[in-house]
């Protein structure tokens, strides 16, 4: 190739450049947004326990359980604060301040990192260094909860 | 049944948490408050006993 043709080729080449692909097709609108279900409104949900005697049955359904109110506590079996709130509850409870019919349920958080066999140990056998008196649900991380209105 | 995940539909709790559902399932308070504090317990059977009004 002689230096004209050299040239020239470099000539077109700059023409050319930028323009050699196709354009890019722009997202803008095209994308399609994430549609979460909306979050009812009246909650329940359904999760295993211990089937000790105070956690109502080997599954609990927590609007079907209870009347009245409740009182949620999520837990984690290594969680120093849990612990903490499980002994001032059971005080209250000891010293009559927490009427008996309160309904206080406490929730296993983070069932990925944490055995049930830890959180057993920590609270849910009698000898546990933080018993908890009152039901201990277990659910599993892919639970989902119950529409408690349309349920009704 | 929905499709709803259980921590999403509570408000993606940490531990500890302590919330209050009323009568009909209503979240209705919740506190993230790590140490045991009697004031914070005071107001969650408040609001137990009102039912969230």
């Amino acid at each position: 190739m002689n230096g004209k043709g050299l040239v020239a080729c470099l000539v077109v080449l700059t023409m050319l450049a930028g323009c050699t692909a196709a354009p890019m097709e722009s997202n803008e609108g095209t994308e399609q947004a994430v549609v979460l279900t909306p979050v009812p409104t009246h909650l329940s949900f359904s999760a295993p326990t211990f089937d000790r005697a105070v956690d109502g049955g080997a599954n609990l359904d927590l609007r079907s359980s209870f009347d009245g109110p409740v009182l949620l506590l999520w837990v984690a079996s290594g969680c120093s604060g849990c612990h903490d709130w499980t002994v001032m509850l059971k005080e209250e409870l000891e010293a009559g301040n927490l009427s008996n019919t309160t309904n206080i349920v406490a929730v296993h958080r983070y069932p990925e990192f944490e055995s049930t066999e830890s959180v057993a140990q920590r609270y849910g056998e009698n000898n546990s260094t933080h018993f908890m008196p009152w039901p201990l649900m277990l659910p599993p991380p892919s639970t989902t909860v119950i529409d408690a209105k349309a349920a009704a | 049944m929905t499709d709803v995940g259980l921590y999403r539909a509570f408000q993606q709790p940490v531990t500890p948490t302590l919330q209050v559902l009323d009568e009909e399932g209503r979240l209705v308070w919740s506190s993230k408050t790590y140490w045991a504090n009697a004031t914070v317990l005071t107001e969650a059977l408040n609001i137990m006993e009102t039912g969230g009004r």
